[in-house]
């Protein structure tokens, strides 16, 4: 992988994408509470409504 | 040197390169007008229809949009981490699972869905330009033969247009119609429901099985797979934003729930009308001055859609080297001339065919998600590399075995015959355990482990992928 030559852009791109404070940061707390109850309890909560 | 050194581009994000913190600029706001346009449009009056054949207006609902945010929740874990973490799209988040090669099969997919979808929104594009031209009396009943056509070549043009300005092409459109959308959305919903409410309630859905959990299984696989599509489409927009939480409501509840409340229109229009195409319907139901409104509501949101799911087709396409190459309008061209074919000569057979279009997606799209969810979460920890992404030579740490990655193939290969047992994609019969799980989910269940086994038995022990 060390010897692949990148085109100068690409290369200057991925260089500053390896440090990690160049990155984006992942789901925060809130946002996994968001996606459990949007994504799972939500919809079981509704099929429970839908056939009772 | 990397086939990624010759890629043209006019700006970055007409290329398949990663975008710097710098240039995502996309806030919450962007994100949701953009991700809302993405989602509103025809296709979701035909999804309502399907789910109507099978479940009555609150069976049906509760169907959908259950369905819809189950599929929502898994595209969004399977894509936003990686793309909003690196700036990548989909198709690059599926290379260190697939590998430096292997990763042209998630092209396939997403070009062969987008193409899909694309169809069936330029020729509902048609027929409402068609319906529109007769009731405000520009042109006569019989002219439908020629106008569809004619209204979906100049689609094609109109979003190869726009394109041509990459993203922010798109920001662009995507305000312009928000507003109109979501207004006239909802106010098509109210309609419908006050002035059929009781031929709603009382309409028996035509081809129920007999079987009430199997109705409700299906109309909750219906919306699974459905949301499941999203996956080609969410990767290039989301890395237009610096980070997950800013894209996280926006995907689900921007990308995700927009579609089975618009459903609810296709449901109760073909409970009640026995039609779910809005041309169709509108103007009967809305007199010619609201109907025509409604006409170009759907006008409206089925262009939005267009322009970005041909958007998210030429990012993808731009990873392939020879593509790479060409200049941008070339790309978005590729993403076009399909959909043009099958919108002027095969939009009957589309059409016809739509069910089995659905299950395609649930059949590839399941094990897909599956695959980097496993891969991003369990196996990596939440981190990529990078470099070896835009490696495509054979010492990359992606590159597995000739590029390709068995473990994926296998668990694709798996989920492929989970789903066919599960259920029939061309005739919708069904196998245990089909009525309690569905088939998106235990093919998705199917697809991960098997991930998880090859690559802790195969590919770790081998000294491949990065791990």
């Amino acid at each position: 992988m060390a010897d692949t030559i990148f085109p100068p852009e690409l290369e200057r791109r991925i260089s500053e994408l390896e440090d990690p404070a160049n990155q984006g940061d992942g789901f925060t707390g809130a946002d996994w509470i968001w996606l459990w109850v949007l994504g799972v309890i939500g919809p079981v909560l509704l099929l429970i409504w839908g056939w009772v | 040197m990397s086939e990624e050194s010759i890629q043209s581009y006019d700006t970055v994000d007409e290329s398949a390169w990663p975008l710097l913190q710098s240039e995502r600029t996309w806030g919450q706001f962007e994100l949701w007008v953009v991700l809302l346009v993405a989602a509103s449009a025809t296709w979701c009056y035909i999804i309502g229809e399907y789910v109507g054949y099978y479940l009555d207006i609150k069976m049906g609902i509760a169907a959908m949009i259950a369905g819809s945010m189950i599929g929502m929740f898994l595209v969004t874990l399977a894509v936003v981490p990686s793309a909003t973490r690196y700036g990548i799209d989909s198709i690059s988040s599926s290379k260190p699972q697939f590998g430096n090669k292997g990763w042209v099969i998630t092209v396939f997919l997403q070009y062969t869905s987008i193409i899909g979808w694309n169809s069936l929104l330029l020729i509902f594009f048609g027929m409402s330009v068609s319906q529109l031209l007769i009731t405000t009396g520009i042109t006569a009943e019989g002219s439908e033969v020629w106008v569809i056509p004619l209204a979906t070549l100049i689609a094609c043009v109109g979003v190869y247009l726009i394109l041509l300005k990459g993203a922010s092409g798109i920001e662009r459109v995507a305000k312009v119609l928000f507003v109109f959308i979501v207004g006239v959305g909802v106010w098509m919903i109210y309609m419908l429901l006050t002035n059929e409410s009781e031929a709603i309630a009382a309409a028996k859905p035509a081809y129920a099985s007999g079987s009430l959990l199997w109705d409700y299984t299906t109309g909750l696989e219906i919306g699974i797979v459905s949301l499941l599509s999203w996956w080609p489409y969410i990767g290039a927009m989301v890395r237009e934003s610096p980070n997950a939480h800013t894209a996280t409501l926006p995907s689900m509840l921007g990308m995700g729930l927009p579609v089975p409340i618009l459903s609810i229109i296709g449901l109760a229009a073909i409970l009640a009308l026995e039609t779910s195409d809005p041309s169709a319907w509108l103007v009967q139901l809305g007199g010619p001055f609201y109907g025509s409104i409604a006409l170009l509501f759907v006008i409206a949101a089925n262009f939005g859609t267009a322009v970005i799911g041909v958007y998210a087709s030429a990012v993808g396409l731009k990873h392939i080297p020879v593509v790479g190459k060409w200049p941008w309008k070339v790309a978005v061209l590729l993403g076009l001339v399909p959909v043009a074919a099958v919108g002027i000569f095969a939009a009957d057979w589309f059409f016809n065919n739509f069910g089995t279009f659905l299950a395609f997606i649930g059949v590839t799209f399941a094990p897909l998600v599956a695959i980097q969810i496993v891969d991003y979460y369990l196996l990596r920890k939440q981190r990529l590399n990078i470099r070896a992404m835009y490696d495509s030579s054979s010492t990359s740490e992606y590159a597995y075995w000739g590029g390709f990655n068995p473990a994926a193939l296998a668990a694709m290969v798996a989920g492929f015959f989970t789903y066919i047992y599960l259920l029939d994609p061309l005739t919708y019969a069904s196998n245990w355990p089909y009525e309690y799980m569905t088939a998106a989910l235990p093919t998705a269940l199917v697809g991960g482990v098997v991930y998880l086994l090859v690559t802790k038995f195969v590919v770790q022990p081998a000294n491949r992928g990065g791990y």
